[in-house]
Order: C-alpha cells, then structure tokens, then sequence
C-alpha cells in the first residue's frame, strides 16, 4: 500500500462517486489498533510479486494459523503519511549524498508516482474533501502539526484548503459540545 | 561400545535384561556423555526406555505416552540415518512381534512415516529406492495394526525368510482392512505411510504394485481424507507423483489406473529427478473433468483438492490453457469452473455466473487471488473487467493480496463509465493495509519524524 494506491484515488477521485470517496477517506482516517504482523520477509529484499509467489507453495498452505495481535495504541493514514513522507524524504537525501541519484527518488513505491510536497498536500486535501468531519476531530492536532512540515513549500493553495477543512472540524466539534453539554444539562435538571 | 552394549540388549533372545540395573545404569551414563547427540545413541536410548516401560510399567499409562512421543520424535527431528533407521525397525518389529498382547500399537505408524519422509527425498536425489528400508517400514506398519500374535509373527517371519522377495512390500493386502484396524486419529498418518509406499513404487517403476496399494487406500472412499493427507506429503513426493496420484484418485472406476501412471510417467528418465513440470503429461483438462463427474453441479470442492491444483499449476503451459479452453465449458460445478479459468489465466468478467464471493478456505482463496493477479502485474490484463473477482479479494489478510488488488479494483472502477458502487470491504481493505504497512515500516526503519 502506499503512494501508488493514493496516487490511483487522485487519478479516478472526478471519475469516482461520492460514496466511493468516503469509502476510502472513511478508510483512511479511521483510527484503529495495527495488527501486529509478521510480514513475509524482509519488506526491503521482497517485491510484492516474490511475496505473491509465496503463496503458492505448501509452505503457505500448511502454515499454522496465527491469532494477530494488535498494538496499543491507535493509528490512522495520516501517521502513514506522515512516516512514508519521512521515510521518502531520508532516502531521497541518502541519494543525493551517494550523488547517484541525481535527486531521483529510490524509494519503496518503485515504478509508483512521484512523490513530493506537491503531491503529498493534493492527495492530503482531497482525502480531507471526502471524509466527514467528525471523523477528522480525533486527528486535528496531529493533522496541524503534519502540515507544518510544509511551511516552507510554496503551495499556500494546497495548505488553505487544509486549513479551512480543519477549522470546519473544530468549529462542528464545538458545535457539537454545546449541543451536548446543553442536552446533558437538561437532562440532569429534569431528573 | 556403551550404545552398542544397549542396542545389544534389546535384540538379545532374553530381553529381560533391559530392565535391570546395568542396563538402566548405562542408559543413564549416555544421557550424561557427549555421545548423547549422535544418532544411533539417541535412537538406542529412545527405544530402550520405550521398552522397559512398556515391559515393567505398562499400567502408568502416563510415562508409556511419553516414551512413544521421545522415540517418534527422536525418529522425525534426527533425520535418522539408513542404518540407524533400519535397527529401529528391526527392532521396534522384534518386539512387537514378541509382545504377546492382543493391542495394537498405532504410535508405530507415526515412526515408520517419520522414517519414510526423511528417506523419500535421498532416493529421488540419488535416483534409486532402498527396498531393504522400504520393506522393514512396511513390515513395522502392518506389524503395528495387526492385534494378532501369531499374525504378527507371520508377518516378520515372511520378511526374514526371504529377504531379497520383499514379501511384505509385495502384498498390499496386509493393509485390506486399515480403516477398521486403525483407531480414526491416526488415519491421516496412515494413508500418508500408504502415499509414500505407492510414490516409491510408481517411481520405481511397479505400476501395477501401486495401483494394488492405491485400491487398498481408497477402500473407504474418502477423498476428503486422501486429499489432505496428499498435500501434507506433497513437498516430499515433488509435483509427478502428486499429479499422478490426483488424477489416480479421481478417475472413474471402468479406467485403467496403470495406464494413467503411464501417461503422467512417459517422460521419466532412469533417475527420479524432477525434470521440469512441462515435460510431464499431466492432463488437467481430466483430473478436473472427472473430478467435476465426481462432485456433480452443487457440491462444494474439496479446499485440498484445489490447492493441489493450483501449486501444480501455478506456472501454466500454453498447450494446458489451450486444452482447458475446451474442457471449461462442460464443467458442470461452478466453482470448479471458476478454478479452471484461474488455472487457464482467463479472466472472470463481471456476470460471468461464477461464484465470486469468498466460497473457500481463506488459503485457497489467498491461491485464487495470487493466480489472478499475477496478470494484472505483469500487465497482460487488456482491459478492466473483473470488478467484483478483484472486490473479493480485498478480505484477503495477506499484505501483498489486498494491496495489489485493491489497486486494481479501483483502476477497474475508474474505467468503467460509471463506476458500481464499491463493495463493502472497500474502507476496512484501506484502512488494514495503511496500519499494516506503517507496522512493517515502524519495524524497519523507526518513526521518522520531521525531517
């Protein structure tokens, strides 16, 4: 997963209905537990062709069941893109330093789309575009803090959409708590 | 001299000697010295303990367990040498033959298959079968069903007599009645034994000998049974005999089963490598469609069956896909049908009829969908077609499956003039594979913060 499928969203995001945009934003920012996996080989010597190979095999089949277990803590898309960003951003300077790069990117998502400032914040504000708000709340100072990274870029048009998106979410959450601040007063009064 | 001064004890006429205090003291003195580790000292110890406790503490039912487990598991881990092997053999079938209880022994049957599975692979890749070995694995096997002294005398006497006839290895007989003889939970193990016997004996070149064990096998009539017990040997036998013995199981009761093993072995050479699949006959297109008379139109295929089917087939020649193309329509089973079209490469457009949604085993599954997609990768798909085959993969727990399919599930989507609705696994597929690639990265490279 990664840049390629997001790039694929962006690419089909005017063809693809409403209900498919929330569907995957929906997806993308819901904060769940990980899955504590044991990935099939090492993720940097396996292409995803290799691992599929793998399945075809008696080794596989005859694998034991494995119950997963889960993390802790809770995580969305955004700490993915916030780690893939990073992850992008120390390879493309190891290249640059070995010098055999030329600036290329040698990354993960090899033959995937070209990943940078521009193409982080589009693909951040059309995910924001599809998610309803209230599921945005819980990731606000996250989101905040991610879009810093990008202060230096010039692409104010990208970071107002995503301020304007947050300040929405704040503003429908607040709405929110006095309505159910006001609910909880009047309960407690009747009773 | 100490291991031999054991292993002399327990094939002595009077074994009562293992039971007493030299023998005992000895034991304990190897399970102390460095000779512990090798193989024959281990295998003695194993078996000595097995048959004093078996002799003197039989009711502490608790402790013979336990000797049965450390002698099995001595036999499976140690890759046991052939003539450790043998003396295990000789021996356990010595005693049996002596014992005059009227039990049977099914524990036995576990050391002969563990003995078998780590020999199978030296003879194919020295290209000749050790008979003597096979012979004392089937005389130990039918020794340890047998609850009759006299027949289990019978039964050793046959093979010492005439060692070179192989008179036990000869008469598949001896195992007629196995599903009777044998409790049920050590049914798999047996067939398994029984499997690897007839691979011996189809590789060796007695046909008619392994269609005499594979009658005896399929006796109950549970292919089910035969079917799980293949795929569990199947990294031993190597892909000929696994083919062979499929299409052996399903043909239909008027063909023969000889000239079967005929056509898969036509292209075998004096040695038992495994020559590429593609120099072998292994005729699909009729271990689908006799499968397919077999099952009829409504029956659920057997979930080994068609992992059978799709590892032998992973790699698809063009004569197969060919002769599938005209076999595919007659199938009658849909399911069986859609497996088919996998095996062939050909795509399951959307309304095909076929039975898309998640039917299988997840593994089977997870096959399916490795099989498919390997298209899409390689980027021979022409063109977008298979919207709802590619939606129900996105249940797939295997990373590489969901993330490659969902790729493609929404490039099919977006090629669509107006894309059908998504399916419901859409949002849980995205979010598992964002979690689960930013917990295989976390391990690897560490949270990167800012930059």
């Amino acid at each position: 997963m990664g840049w390629t499928i997001l790039d694929t969203f962006l690419d089909g995001f005017e063809t693809l209905s409403v209900e498919w945009r929330l569907s995957f934003a929906e997806g993308f920012f819901t904060l769940s537990r990980r899955p504590l996996l044991k990935p099939r080989g090492y993720i940097g010597s396996m292409t995803r062709e290799s691992e599929i190979e793998q399945i075809l095999t008696w080794e596989y089949f005859q694998e034991e069941e494995q119950e997963p277990e889960w993390t802790d803590s809770e995580f969305s898309g955004l700490d993915w893109m916030a780690m893939a960003w990073s992850l992008h951003l120390s390879q493309e300077s190891e290249g640059k330093k070995e010098g055999s790069g030329q600036g290329k990117v040698k990354s993960l998502n090899l033959g995937g789309p070209t990943v940078n400032e521009e193409f982080v914040l589009r693909a951040l504000c059309k995910l924001l575009d599809a998610a309803p708000p209230y599921q945005l709340t819980p990731i606000i100072p996250k989101l905040c803090e991610f879009v810093q990274w990008f202060d230096d870029t010039e692409l104010p048009e990208y970071r107002g959409i995503i301020s304007t998106r947050i300040r929405e979410a704040i503003r429908m959450h607040e709405e929110f708590q006095k309505v159910h601040c006001f609910q909880k007063f009047h309960c407690t009064w009747y009773i | 001299m100490l291991v031999a001064m054991v292993a002399v004890s327990l094939r002595a006429i009077d074994k009562y000697f293992v039971g007493h205090s030299p023998i005992t003291t000895v034991r304990a003195l190897i399970r102390c010295m460095e000779i512990s580790n090798i193989p024959l000292a281990q295998v003695v110890v194993a078996a000595s303990d097995y048959f004093e406790c078996s002799m003197y503490d039989r009711d502490n039912i608790k402790h013979l367990r336990q000797t049965e487990t450390d002698l099995t598991n001595v036999a499976r881990s140690m890759a046991l040498p052939r003539q450790e092997s043998l003396w295990l053999l000789w021996t356990l079938s010595e005693l049996r033959s002596e014992s005059g209880r009227p039990e049977r022994e099914p524990f036995l049957i576990g050391i002969c298959l563990a003995i078998l599975s780590n020999h199978t692979p030296i003879w194919m890749g020295r290209g000749a079968f050790d008979d003597t070995l096979l012979e004392a694995v089937v005389t130990l096997a039918a020794m340890s069903c047998s609850p009759e002294h006299s027949n289990r005398l019978h039964i050793l006497t046959s093979s010492r007599e005439y060692p070179w006839l192989l008179r036990n290895l000869r008469n598949p007989a001896l195992f007629a009645t196995w599903f009777q003889d044998i409790p049920s939970d050590h049914h798999n193990q047996f067939i398994s034994l029984l499997f690897l016997v007839t691979h011996a004996l189809i590789r060796g070149g007695s046909y008619p000998l392994a269609v005499q064990y594979l009658s005896v096998i399929t006796a109950k009539g549970d292919l089910p049974l035969y079917t799980s017990t293949l795929t569990a040997i199947a990294p031993v036998t190597g892909a000929t005999t696994l083919a062979t013995i499929s299409r052996l199981l399903v043909a239909p009761q008027t063909q023969d089963l000889v000239s079967i093993i005929h056509s898969c072995m036509r292209h075998q050479e004096d040695n038992f490598q495994e020559e590429p699949l593609e120099n072998y006959d292994l005729q699909l297109e009729e271990l689908l469609e006799n499968y397919d008379l077999q099952l009829g139109a409504s029956e659920t295929p057997d979930q080994n069956f068609l992992a059978i089917v799709f590892i032998l087939f992973k790699h698809v020649f063009s004569d197969t896909t060919e002769r599938l193309k005209r076999v595919i329509p007659g199938l009658r089973n849909p399911q069986l049908r859609l497996a088919a079209r996998v095996v062939a490469r050909l795509d399951i457009p959307d309304g095909s009829g076929l039975p898309m949604e998640s039917l299988y085993d997840h593994r089977v599954h997870n096959m399916i969908a490795a099989l498919s997609l390997q298209r899409y990768m390689k980027g021979t798909v022409p063109q977008f077609t298979e919207f709802v085959l590619l939606g129900s993969f996105l249940e797939s727990r295997e990373l590489s499956i969901s993330s490659v399919a969902l790729e493609y599930y929404m490039k099919t989507a977006i090629s669509y003039p107006g894309p059908p609705a998504p399916s419901y696994c859409l949002s849980a597929a995205v979010q598992y594979l964002q979690r689960s690639t930013s917990y295989c990265w976390t391990i690897h490279y560490g949270w990167g913060g800012r930059y």
